[in-house]
């Protein structure tokens, strides 16, 4: 997994709860990269769930959440680190219909290697995008965060739905509607 | 900074915490940074390597680039032609050194790139014919972006340029376009010259005063040369486009030339006449030669035929045939004369034979006797010479007819050459050599064989004062058919020299002047030895020394006999007479010739009655029985034939079957066919010898002399007339018959009179009319011969072929006149019938 996943996750919890907490969950995980991240490295993906599992147990909050709360955190990150994918786009809903078509080949060209999920969009108009999703690494919430993020940036407001479309939760359906 | 802020209010455990906890931040970060500076330099270290890698692949594409571009500009720089490629701006993209060339442009081809032509146009349109023209098309072309090859541009120098435009795309942008110039000078001058050169020739061939004419496949005139339009009558413009067959071709001439047609097909040249009409309606005699011409993928595009005007000639060939024609006719006629004459001739000589003859059975004195033997060696030698001359017309006409019997050649030969044994005086000794194989009979010709025999051995006596003249037969070849047996005669006479010996051959030639005083003869008999052993397939050969002797020989080829022959005819004899022959009627104007018959029936003990000419054997037919008739041919007031038609024809006739021997002086095959045809029963060519006559005789008792006479309830006609068609048309109305035989006779003859005056007076159209008038009378009256002849005078006029008419008018007059005989004959039986 891109470092910048973890650096940002170490960043977003020292922001909120200092470095302490940091310090405290990389002292008790243990992650075989010794927690010295950087963004330009590339980290097992059971470090980064492992690093959850142990936050939530601290924070009170489900590594659903958490990983809701990052994923939201980390688009602002991208949009910021990475301007020129956001050039034509106007609007989220062409944003995010485009990942799989746009964003993703990008991503592949500058990371061979990275591992990326798959989004399948079932419908896009004006109103509604349904798009399934589907990882192995089953990590949908984050993917949520990242939708959320997503209306964030473009100041817009909408409603997404999240159905499981199987028990593992290695393939989920959103039902994105704008408003509020 | 808050951690430092804190720190006064930090227990010293907090504090060591606090420490430690950054103590392990700074090693985490630490770490953090070996790594990512690792990761970079070893990213760095990937870039530069690639970056490298890329620099080779660079360096790789732009050699093969230079590569490429330096053989493309090799290419276009060797190129035979000036290329020129410009930007659509017209901007010098590349240019060769012949363009430079081509347009005198001083500067090295690469120092144009990237100029401006269209600056230039004007300055280069000067080195062009036509400077305008050139920069308008240049124009054009640049605004039509489309390709265009091939275009001819002359330059003021005299050199010869083909210029293909081709505008050049990259998808769908307009890159440019490219201009190619080739020097076409030497082959446009070559096929300027070959243009020149053809018209060279069609000028020759047009001052020859032959007119030509290239048409395509379908006749359509593609160009008419000046003269051809002189010919016709026709401006070039006039026959231009038009078809040449409906123009100008008759239609009679329509099927002529599509078989020229079909010959052309196949490409090959023809000959032909036709005529033309010309514009003015006239025609002409043209000679054409027609040839194919093709286009360079060998398909035949039409063709050019050369008009030789030939009206002068076709005229010369009409007045030409017709003298022909003339002269041919008059040739006929002086052979008919001849003839003629010599039939004359014969008569009397016969007649003076005959008697001579007969004064040998009188009591004479020596003195008559010697007086009589020169009449009768005189006799014989203008009987032979006649003879000779009929002869000759005979086989030279084609009329020499065989008369073929079963024969003992050996006999044969043995009896001529006794002959002349009789003859002989006692210094030549005739003998024969002859092969005993030859012990079957052949069939041939008896008189053909004496004839070859006589002359050859007489011939040889001529010329032989002492020695022996020797006849030979050897049989050469024997199969179960045919045999071929070699014969010669030689003697022991004066010989030829070499250069006489290839004349003798030909007619009327004769060893030389010298010869023919003093041997006399006709110079026809070796001719006519040599045309009779033609006739059964041998070829004469001499062979002769001077002072030496001659020999002649020759083969023949004979078919075999199946019997053997039985007694010679002329062993009969005198004295056997023929039974059943005991009363005779003479029909003989001429007194000699009644003598020689009255002295031969005297001697035999035949009584006779003497008619002078037909009337007065008519006469005397209807008041006596005869046993037979001797008939003679040329007579006063009733000749034989009319005669003996008349005899046949008469009704309650006792004579009308009666054998009637027909005596003619002619020996022509037609003369005895007409007599046959005239109802004659057998007919002797005089001079005719006793035993000949009693040949006859002796054939005529063995036919039946009697024929049915009985007839029915019909009436016939007679067989002289058509009378397959009289029947058809009268049927049983006799009476109509006779009526239109009455009407016939009745106008006719003024018919016939008015048909030879339109003759004389050359009144053609007239002819034609009355000829076609009139030819149906002939048929019903049974004339069909005579209707078919005035049909072709018919013709003959209306084609004015004067000639023709010339010929068939009499032809025809002589025929009506035995003909209308007929018809008053038949009139008078049919008549006669009724009552």
């Amino acid at each position: 997994m891109r470092g910048i996943v973890f650096t940002e996750l170490m960043e977003m919890v020292e922001q909120i709860y200092g470095y302490e907490l940091v310090d405290e969950l990389l002292q008790e995980v243990r992650p075989a990269s010794k927690g010295s991240y950087t963004s330009v490295g590339n980290y097992p993906h059971q470090e980064l769930v492992n690093l959850l599992i142990r936050l939530s147990g601290k924070v009170d909050k489900s590594v659903e959440e958490l990983m809701t709360i990052y994923g939201q955190h980390l688009f602002q990150v991208f949009a910021k680190g990475y301007p020129a994918f956001f050039e034509d786009d106007l609007d989220a809903f062409t944003f995010l219909a485009g990942i799989e078509n746009k964003i993703h080949p990008e991503v592949r060209k500058l990371y061979p290697d990275a591992e990326l999920p798959r989004f399948n969009i079932l419908n896009h108009d004006s109103k509604e995008l349904i798009m399934d999703y589907s990882s192995e690494r089953r990590m949908s919430s984050f993917a949520l965060g990242l939708i959320n993020g997503c209306f964030d940036h473009f100041n817009e407001r909408a409603t997404v739905k999240m159905d499981k479309l199987d028990e593992s939760g290695a393939r989920v359906r959103f039902t994105i509607n704008r408003g509020a | 900074m808050k951690a430092v802020l804190e720190l006064d209010s930090l227990s010293t455990e907090e504090l060591k915490k606090q420490v430690e906890i950054l103590q392990r931040r700074v090693i985490r970060e630490r770490e953090a940074r070996y790594e990512a500076e690792s990761l970079l330099e070893k990213k760095s270290l990937e870039l530069y390597q690639s970056n490298r890698d890329l620099m080779r692949l660079n360096e790789t594409l732009e050699r093969r680039v230079i590569e490429r571009t330096n053989t493309l500009s090799a290419l276009i720089q060797n190129l035979h032609a000036g290329i020129l490629f410009e930007s659509k701006q017209r901007e010098v993209l590349l240019v060769n050194e012949q363009f430079c060339e081509i347009f005198k442009i001083p500067a090295a081809p690469e120092h144009l790139v990237g100029t401006n032509c269209d600056d230039n146009l004007s300055l280069v349109a000067n080195l062009f014919d036509e400077p305008k023209p050139f920069i308008e098309t240049v124009n054009q072309r640049i605004g039509d972006r489309e390709k265009v090859i091939g275009e001819i541009i002359k330059m003021k120098s005299g050199l010869v340029y083909e210029r293909d435009f081709l505008p050049i795309y990259m998808e769908e942008e307009y890159l440019g376009h490219l201009w190619k110039y080739r020097d076409i000078t030497a082959s446009f001058v070559t096929e300027q010259k070959i243009k020149a050169s053809e018209e060279k020739y069609r000028g020759i061939i047009e001052n020859m005063e032959l007119g030509l004419l290239e048409v395509d496949p379908n006749h359509n005139i593609i160009k008419a040369y000046d003269r051809f339009c002189d010919m016709t009558g026709y401006t070039r413009e006039e026959l231009e486009g038009q078809n040449a067959n409906d123009l100008l071709l008759p239609e009679m001439y329509q099927q002529e030339m599509i078989k020229q047609d079909a010959h052309r097909q196949e490409g090959k040249q023809g000959i032909y006449e036709v005529e033309l009409i010309r514009k003015n309606g006239d025609r002409i005699w043209v000679l054409i030669s027609g040839a194919p011409f093709f286009d360079e993928n060998d398909k035949l595009v039409g063709s050019i035929g050369i008009h030789y005007d030939i009206t002068h000639r076709k005229k010369l060939e009409n007045e030409l045939r017709l003298a022909r024609e003339i002269a041919e006719s008059a040739r006929a006629a002086e052979k008919d004369f001849l003839a003629n004459m010599s039939h004359e001739i014969r008569n009397p000589i016969n007649a003076i034979a005959g008697l001579t003859n007969l004064m040998y059975d009188t009591s004479l004195s020596s003195d008559q006797l010697d007086y009589l033997n020169n009449i009768k060696y005189s006799a014989d030698i203008l009987l032979g010479l006649i003879s000779d001359v009929l002869d000759i017309s005979k086989i030279e006409s084609g009329k020499m007819e065989l008369n073929e019997q079963s024969i003992d050649l050996l006999e044969n030969v043995r009896a001529v050459v006794q002959t002349y044994q009789f003859r002989s005086n006692k210094k030549v000794q005739y003998k024969v050599d002859l092969d005993p194989q030859i012990d079957f009979d052949v069939v041939a010709d008896p008189t053909i064989i004496n004839q070859i025999l006589l002359n050859l051995i007489g011939n040889a006596s001529k010329f032989t004062e002492v020695g022996e003249i020797i006849t030979s037969l050897r049989l050469l070849e024997n199969s179960a058919d045919e045999v071929k047996i070699s014969c010669s005669v030689s003697d022991t006479g004066i010989g030829m020299e070499e250069e006489q010996l290839k004349h003798i051959f030909e007619s009327f030639k004769q060893a030389d002047k010298q010869t023919k005083l003093k041997y006399g003869g006709t110079g026809l008999g070796l001719t006519i030895v040599q045309r009779l052993v033609g006739m059964y397939g041998g070829s004469v050969e001499v062979n002769s020394k001077l002072g030496e002797g001659s020999q002649f020989s020759f083969n023949m080829i004979f078919r075999k006999s199946k019997t053997r022959h039985q007694e010679e005819v002329e062993a009969k004899g005198k004295d056997i007479l023929p039974e059943g022959i005991n009363h005779v009627l003479i029909v003989e104007d001429n007194k000699m010739n009644q003598q020689y018959l009255i002295g031969l029936l005297n001697k035999w003990e035949i009584s006779y009655d003497l008619a002078n000419h037909g009337g007065e054997a008519l006469e005397l037919l209807k008041k006596h029985t005869y046993d037979l008739v001797l008939m003679d041919i040329r007579m006063p007031v009733m000749d034989g034939y009319e005669t003996t038609i008349r005899i046949r024809s008469a009704e309650h006739n006792p004579n009308r079957n009666i054998p009637i021997i027909a005596l003619t002086a002619s020996a022509l095959v037609d003369e005895k066919e007409k007599a046959i045809s005239a109802g004659m029963n057998h007919h002797l060519s005089k001079p005719f010898s006793p035993e000949q006559l009693l040949y006859i005789f002796d054939q005529l008792t063995e036919e039946d002399l009697m024929r049915d006479t009985g007839s029915t309830e019909k009436f016939v006609f007679s067989d002289q007339l058509d009378r397959a068609y009289l029947d058809s048309f009268y049927g049983e109305d006799y009476e109509r018959a006779q009526l239109m035989f009455q009407i016939f006779l009745s106008n006719i003859d003024a018919e016939v009179d008015q048909l030879n005056m339109h003759l004389n007076s050359e009144k053609w159209e007239e002819l034609a009319t009355l000829a076609h008038r009139i030819k149906p009378n002939f048929v019903m009256v049974g004339l069909s011969h005579l209707t078919d002849q005035m049909v072709e005078i018919e013709q003959a006029a209306k084609q004015l072929d004067t000639v023709k008419a010339q010929n068939l008018v009499p032809e025809f007059l002589v025929q009506f006149k035995t003909n209308r005989q007929l018809v008053e004959n038949e009139l008078d039986k049919l008549s006669n019938w009724i009552n």
